[in-house]
């Protein structure tokens, strides 16, 4: 087991290699390759009367003019051993793992991406839960009534958890109830505050992912139920209650749970959407704002993290699946 | 942030439930006024109140380039920051007509100019002090000046005005590069501790209004951090940033170290505890905390989105808390005058004729909240603003058959710019991330087609849309760009101040970031700004002015399209309210909350 960690461990290292390397050519290299120029770059960072000294001093800080494999090497580097900036007045020297320095904000990556984590953590971890408990609940109940009518509603629902996106959900709730101030406020500061204010903002999000959840839910235990060890378990006259939930939801409950692993690595990247739509100051509203103020440094941190987490929760789900699954081969 | 047109409509499908429950909410700020009128705030102050106390709860959606005040250049910061910064004059706090004349603030007048026209000299006022009580002196705001304008190696984002006009025999490189503290800008003297010099390379006649530039707020030396002084301002004016979080939140208190005996004319007088600013929200949401009397003020100065922009004008209640003001922005589409055949001054008119300004109207907005047609360079607001049309065309509607004829004219000159058909093909940039835009380059397009020229629209991403692109000369030539859109906002509100950087040279700049989209240059123009800046007669500048605005037009190089304006709403609570024509937006120096 432990061979097999370390060995997906390498080649996440690896992977998110692969990644620095992708983003790094999106943002500073196909720029160049589509015809701008290092001056052209650094416009985007200069007030509208484009001092000249202010665009060498641009050029300068970011060492657009510098070989690409030199400033990419440079990233890299500062990422595992750290590296020293200039803001012109100072040396700012960056501890590992950096991840660049903004200069539009004249702030370290890194600490920057720590500040926006709790927020995305807290959505990410009260919607998971609740589109978990939802989405199985409803799941199970529809399979074991299946063409009741508390199937057809719950799938009905479903439905529409899966047709309608978080920016119509969560406007929609903030008319219903009359609560239009979203914002987010620390857990440490006032845990119920933090779930209040969350709360509408977590069942936006969970809608959607509950409405899927229910749904595989749904066809896992339909088809466990029709598997030859729930029908042997029935014929050895195990009550109906143990064999659905020790037995059918069970074997139904692992592929859910792969999913969830990656749904959440995915949310802790940065609920894009939700957190543009409620205004909450998380890893997703930092990269959309960070995109449209050409900020590279803060959009490939955020990209990275997100890379991170997904490839964090690939490894958690694999590990979790070896452990509960014996027939997943360790090779 | 920007709303996308899938929230939009989402949000439309619940307004009439929004506004159904803000007119049954008795507690809500959007029903409670009974001073306030539709437009009130143009021409009054609307709910003028002296009320001490209070959270003044501002909320945008967007963030400052920088809160420096050396290193800004965005219109709400250099209304915003006088609560805690004080240049040497300032804008009166007056709506209409009256606030477009400068005061005094840090200094006693607004400057005496030597008779020869070439030095400005300024007196600070007696007592002002910085937040940590330490004295406000004449080396401060010279230091300002230098490093805003001569330290652009550092501080990116700011103006640099002085640097185009002060003398400077010293060649100083600014006081990142060159840290020796004697060293300093050689036209810039300080006389004592209370009196400053500029000494300046030619006569500017708008000086006054440099003057009026956070450029001018002072800093101490020993305080400057460079870029990260945003970190720790000192304040020099009535409240003191207590925290800035980029993309979070900012938090205003009042300066204690404030003396009110420096400030005679009262123009620092707000009353609120606190000010805070919740930064990046997104516009829809922003809107509706505001008809909601959640929020208090939109401190983006743009005006509420197409949403609430809907709500407001369906509810009396809410519509008699709005304002509809110019913005000072003028929406048009420059010709490019180095691109053939528009160098031909006929296929320019040709366009001029063609545009049909009604569908782009329509296209921005419509007259409330999006702008009034537009006919000349400068806006309504603006010093030197004279109303004149020299391409009119029924109802604003083009004149398809008078630009026809203009274009057979440039054809004679420019046959091989035309297909056999005698159509002429031309391309148009807009920015693709801005639908009004888009949607005003289409209406264009369609009207240019019937006076058989056939456009092809270029869009590109806003963010590059002046270094990379449109503001490209090598991108504009190699692509023929024949048009572009453009929108427009005044640094001040009169000819230089509005259209230095759009219709001369020094909006010109060849290796990208251009906003002279035209390329235009005209040695007529030159002279006359020259003239403008020679003399401070208001009368002879109000003229000249308005002059400069007419050659530009008579040399068909922008088509006006929209004065701008934008629909801005102010819960009931909201003391002092008015619109600021200067800054084309609320005056956010001397609001506060009247605790009804």
């Amino acid at each position: 087991m432990l061979t097999y960690i370390v060995r997906r461990l390498l080649a996440a290292v690896g992977l998110l290699l692969v990644v620095t390397l992708i983003t790094f050519w999106i943002f500073y290299i196909l720029p160049l390759w589509a015809g701008q120029t290092p001056q052209s770059l650094a416009a985007a960072y200069v007030g509208k009367q484009q001092d000249p000294l202010a665009l060498r001093a641009v050029v300068d800080r970011f060492g657009f003019d510098k070989p690409l494999f030199a400033q990419y090497f440079d990233y890299v580097i500062g990422i595992v051993h750290g590296r020293t900036y200039s803001d012109g007045v100072s040396l700012i020297h960056c501890n590992a793992p950096c991840f660049g320095y903004s200069f539009k904000n004249y702030e370290q990556v890194w600490p920057t991406l720590l500040s926006r984590a709790p927020v995305t953590v807290s959505i990410a971890l009260g919607a998971g839960v609740l589109w978990l408990v939802f989405g199985v609940l409803s799941g199970v109940i529809s399979a074991v009534r299946k063409g009741s009518i508390a199937d057809r509603v719950s799938m009905g629902i479903a439905l529409a958890g899966v047709a309608l996106p978080v920016y119509f959900v969560g406007p929609l709730l903030e008319a219903l109830t009359g609560r239009w101030n979203t914002t987010y406020v620390p857990f440490l500061s006032n845990p119920f505050q933090w779930a209040q204010h969350l709360s509408i903002p977590w069942v936006a999000l969970a809608f959607g992912y509950a409405a899927l959840y229910a749904r595989m839910t749904r066809a896992g235990m339909l088809d466990a139920l029709n598997e030859d060890f729930v029908r042997t378990a029935r014929a050895k006259g195990v009550r109906e209650r143990k064999v659905l939930y020790r037995h059918a939801l069970r074997s139904a409950l692992t592929p859910i749970i792969t999913i969830f692993g990656m749904d959440l690595g995915a949310v802790l990247g940065g609920a894009v959407l939700l957190e543009v739509t409620f205004s909450l100051p998380g890893l997703g509203l930092l990269a959309i704002n960070s995109i449209q103020q050409d900020d590279f440094p803060v959009v490939m941190g955020v990209t990275l993290l997100a890379a991170f987490f997904i490839v964090v929760a690939n490894i958690v789900v694999d590990v979790f699946y070896a452990v509960v699954d014996p027939r997943v081969r360790l090779a | 942030m920007r709303k996308t047109k899938l929230i939009a409509a989402v949000a439309g499908a619940i307004a009439v439930a929004t506004a159904a429950s803000a007119c049954g909410s008795s507690s809500s700020g959007a029903v409670n006024s009974s001073t306030s009128s539709f437009n009130a705030g143009m021409t009054t102050v609307v709910n003028p109140s002296s009320h001490p106390g209070g959270v003044l709860r501002m909320a945008m959606a967007s963030d400052w380039d920088s809160i420096d005040p050396g290193n800004t250049y965005y219109g709400f910061s250099w209304d915003f920051i006088r609560l805690y910064g004080r240049s040497l004059v300032t804008w009166k706090q007056a709506p209409g007509t009256a606030g477009l004349q400068l005061v005094p603030d840090l200094a006693t007048d607004t400057g005496q100019v030597s008779p020869d026209g070439l030095t400005w000299t300024f007196h600070l006022r007696d007592g002002a002090t910085y937040q940590d009580g330490s004295v406000v002196t004449a080396a401060d705001v010279k230091y300002a000046v230098e490093r805003s304008n001569w330290g652009q190696d550092t501080l990116v984002n700011g103006p640099g005005y002085f640097k185009n006009i002060v003398q400077d025999k010293t060649n100083y490189r600014g006081p990142y590069l060159d840290k020796n503290p004697a060293d300093g800008v050689s036209g810039i003297e300080v006389d004592g501790t209370d009196t400053i010099k500029f000494h300046l390379t030619r006569k500017f006649s708008d000086f006054p209004e440099l003057a009026a530039l956070p450029s001018t707020i002072p800093v101490p030396r020993a305080k400057d951090t460079g870029a990260n002084y945003y970190k720790s301002v000192v304040s020099s004016s009535q409240y003191e940033v207590s925290s800035y979080v980029p993309g979070k939140q900012a938090v205003l208190v009042p300066n204690p170290n404030f003396k009110s005996s420096s400030d005679p004319d009262g123009i620092h007088k707000v009353t609120a505890d606190k000010i805070t600013v919740q930064l990046d929200l997104n516009q829809d949401q922003l809107d509706q905390e505001l008809l909601h009397g959640q929020l208090d003020v939109d401190l983006g100065g743009t005006g509420v989105g197409t949403t609430a922009q809907s709500q407001i004008l369906a509810n009396p209640a809410l519509k008699s808390q709005a304002d509809d003001g110019y913005t000072n922005a003028l929406t048009f589409m420059t010709i490019n005058t180095q691109v053939k055949p528009f160098d031909n001054i006929d296929c320019r008119r040709a366009v001029e004729f063609a545009v049909d300004k009604t569908t782009v109207q329509s296209a921005l907005g419509g007259s409330i909240g999006g702008g009034d047609i537009a006919s000349t360079l400068l806006t309504p607001n603006m010093s030197g603003y004279e109303q004149s049309n020299r391409y009119p065309t029924p109802g604003n509607q083009g004149d398809p058959q008078q630009a026809k004829a203009e274009l057979a004219t440039c054809q004679k000159a420019e046959p091989g710019q035309f297909t056999g058909g005698g159509m002429l093909n031309v391309k148009l940039s807009a920015r693709l991330d801005r639908p009004k835009e888009v949607n005003s380059a289409v209406a264009i397009q369609a009207a240019l087609a019937l006076a058989n020229i056939n456009v092809e629209i270029e869009k590109y991403p806003s963010d590059k849309y002046f270094s990379a692109f449109a503001g490209n000369d090598a991108f504009v030539k190699s692509n023929k760009i024949g048009l572009s859109m453009m929108k427009w906002l005044a640094d001040w509100p009169d000819v230089f101040g509005d259209l230095d950087q759009v219709i001369t040279p020094d909006g010109i700049h060849p290796g990208g970031g251009s906003t002279n989209l035209g390329d235009y240059s005209s040695p007529k123009v030159q002279q006359l700004f020259g003239q403008y800046l020679g003399t401070n007669d208001a009368a002879t500048r109000a003229r000249v002015g308005a002059q400069i605005d007419q050659q530009a037009m008579d040399d068909a190089a922008i088509v006006p399209l929209t004065y701008n304006k934008a629909l801005e709403y102010h819960p009931a609570n909201v003391a002092n309210w008015y619109m600021q024509p200067a800054f084309g937006m609320p005056d956010f120096s001397m609001l506060g909350v009247s605790g009804s």
